[in-house]
């Protein structure tokens, strides 16, 4: 049953998964090449200085992009599943409703993740080429909150459009919205180092919120 | 014969309007109950509190023994569900979607479901919502089949279909569970074709049910006479001689569970003068008209 489930899921969102993949690699090589430009043709002391003493972020371009992933995989999720009610659908399947929910719920994460880990990776491996590690730790550091909110926007995004009722989903929307610009506040690369643990607790708190949304379902309101 | 569902005294409201208010009803193992109303008279409403997807006010339905509203899986699998409109997985194909359906199902009868697919003219990689009306409809029957459940839960399965495909439909599912003795509960507000297909009726209308009863007893019992009268007034009432009664110029159309002495009689004892009275023979959408008013 759980296979069934993640093959339907994946016949929902593969082919976005894909597209973000492929376009975030793309990204991280502009990024890259920009940096191998700048430090071959341009000043690298000027560069340098930058990124070590006033600590600017080299990699601007990739803040967005977890964020928009996560909200284009919910999208692409969940818009199929509650057109028409069509939910109803999956909660009819012979297993617990919590429970089939938190498996396409947890099959999407997965699946961020994993895209996540992938950009992370190239990333990291590609920056040894130009950086130190001292570098690349507060590149990290910078990166990881957005990887973050990338996960929440994926899960808020699953918990409003699971939401029944659109006066519930503007206000969910609002909520949802002022916390993810949590993430966004500093440009300093590393400030957000003392923040992520608990920015982490927040985004495991939001992963279960769909339960809330299918609750409400179940008891009529729609 | 016992019940495979027993709804009692079911009450609901949405906010303060009352959909009805101590509904209850039971559906024969091996029969086909359908219920007919208009838009809105709470046949949807009924559906989802069969499936769990909605907690009535008050009172209870009992599935297969156990209450609607905590359907374990092992019941959830003996029920098939049609949604409204035949709403399906459309981002599937006709094979996708029975992989997926597949896993869930112990009993899943593989051959059923492809033999339907046969007949549908649709390419094997075609989206379900690329496909007409009248196609989705005969993958959401075929995936029925091929579950193969005890009770199968209908929502509104003419919404949409031409006759063509109504009249197949409604012909392979009554010969599906008369075959195999399976139980049906559907609604409709499309009445053609419906008497086709089940044993027993009940008409809603908003707040209430106005007929529950084995099809031929209703088809039988509910009775039209058509009249001219000169009379300017039609001193008529509903009561419980006269269901129903339209008058249009000079012509009355009169609906009752009574006979024809017993109207002649009423009328009579009204003082009103008519011609031309005389029987008339109904389908069951007549009698659903005549039940529940033209409007």
């Amino acid at each position: 049953m759980l296979r069934s489930i993640f093959y339907k899921e994946w016949i929902k969102i593969g082919k976005i998964t894909l597209l973000f993949l492929v376009l975030g690699i793309l990204i991280i090589a502009g990024i890259y090449l920009t940096v191998r430009h700048d430090l071959v043709l341009t000043d690298a002391e000027k560069i340098w200085d930058g990124i070590v003493n006033q600590r600017q972020i080299y990699f601007t371009i990739f803040k967005f992009l977890p964020l928009i992933t996560g909200l284009v995989t919910g999208f692409a999720q969940f818009v199929p599943e509650t057109t028409d009610k069509r939910i109803k659908l999956s909660l009819h399947l012979p297993m617990n409703e919590e429970e089939v929910v938190l498996k396409m719920v947890g099959f999407g994460a997965i699946t961020v993740l994993s895209v996540f880990i992938i950009f992370f990776l190239v990333f990291y491996a590609w920056g040894i080429v130009y950086f130190p590690y001292e570098i690349l730790k507060l590149a990290s550091l910078t990166v990881f909150p957005w990887f973050l909110s990338g996960l929440a926007a994926y899960f808020l995004t699953s918990f409003v459009i699971l939401e029944p009722i659109w006066k519930y989903r503007i206000l969910y929307m609002l909520a949802g919205g002022a916390f993810l610009t949590l993430f966004y506040k500093s440009n300093r690369a590393g400030a957000y180092q003392p923040a992520i643990v608990p920015l982490a607790a927040c985004v495991l708190l939001t992963s279960i919120s769909s339960l809330f949304s299918i609750y409400r379902f179940r008891k009529g309101e729609m | 014969m016992d019940n495979i569902v027993e709804c009692r005294n079911l009450t609901h409201y949405y906010g303060k309007k009352m959909v009805y208010e101590n509904l209850s009803f039971n559906i024969r193992r091996g029969s086909i109950l359908g219920l007919l109303g208009k838009n809105g008279a709470g046949k949807t409403t009924t559906i989802n509190i069969l499936n769990g997807f909605l907690t009535p006010r008050s009172g209870e339905c009992i599935i297969l023994g156990e209450n609607s509203r905590n359907l374990s899986p092992a019941v959830k699998a003996k029920i098939g569900f049609l949604i409204e409109g035949h709403i399906q997985y459309s981002f599937m194909n006709i094979h996708q979607i029975e992989k997926f359906y597949s896993a869930f199902y112990p009993n899943w009868k593989r051959d059923a479901y492809f033999e339907l697919m046969a007949k549908l003219k649709v390419t094997p990689k075609q989206k379900i919502s690329t496909m007409s009306c009248g196609q989705r409809s005969q993958v959401a029957l075929g995936l029925i089949l091929a579950q193969d459940p005890e009770l199968l839960v209908l929502d509104d399965f003419t919404l949409g279909l031409d006759p063509g495909y109504r009249r197949l439909f409604i012909d392979y599912l009554r010969e599906y569970a008369k075959a195999e003795n399976k139980t049906i509960f559907t609604t409709s507000h499309i009445i053609q074709d419906m008497e086709r297909l089940i044993d027993d009726v009940m008409i809603m209308d908003y707040n209430r049910v106005l007929a529950y009863m084995p099809l031929q007893n209703f088809l039988g019992g509910f009775r039209q006479f058509n009249f001219e009268t000169e009379s300017s007034q039609t001193p008529i009432v509903k009561n419980g001689l006269v269901i129903n009664f339209e008058r249009v110029k000079n012509s009355v159309e009169l609906y009752t569970y009574g006979k024809e002495e017993e109207i002649k009689s009423y009328l009579g004892g009204l003082g009103i003068s008519y011609k031309n009275f005389r029987p008339v023979n109904m389908t069951l959408e007549d009698a659903f008209i005549g039940l529940t008013g033209k409007y």
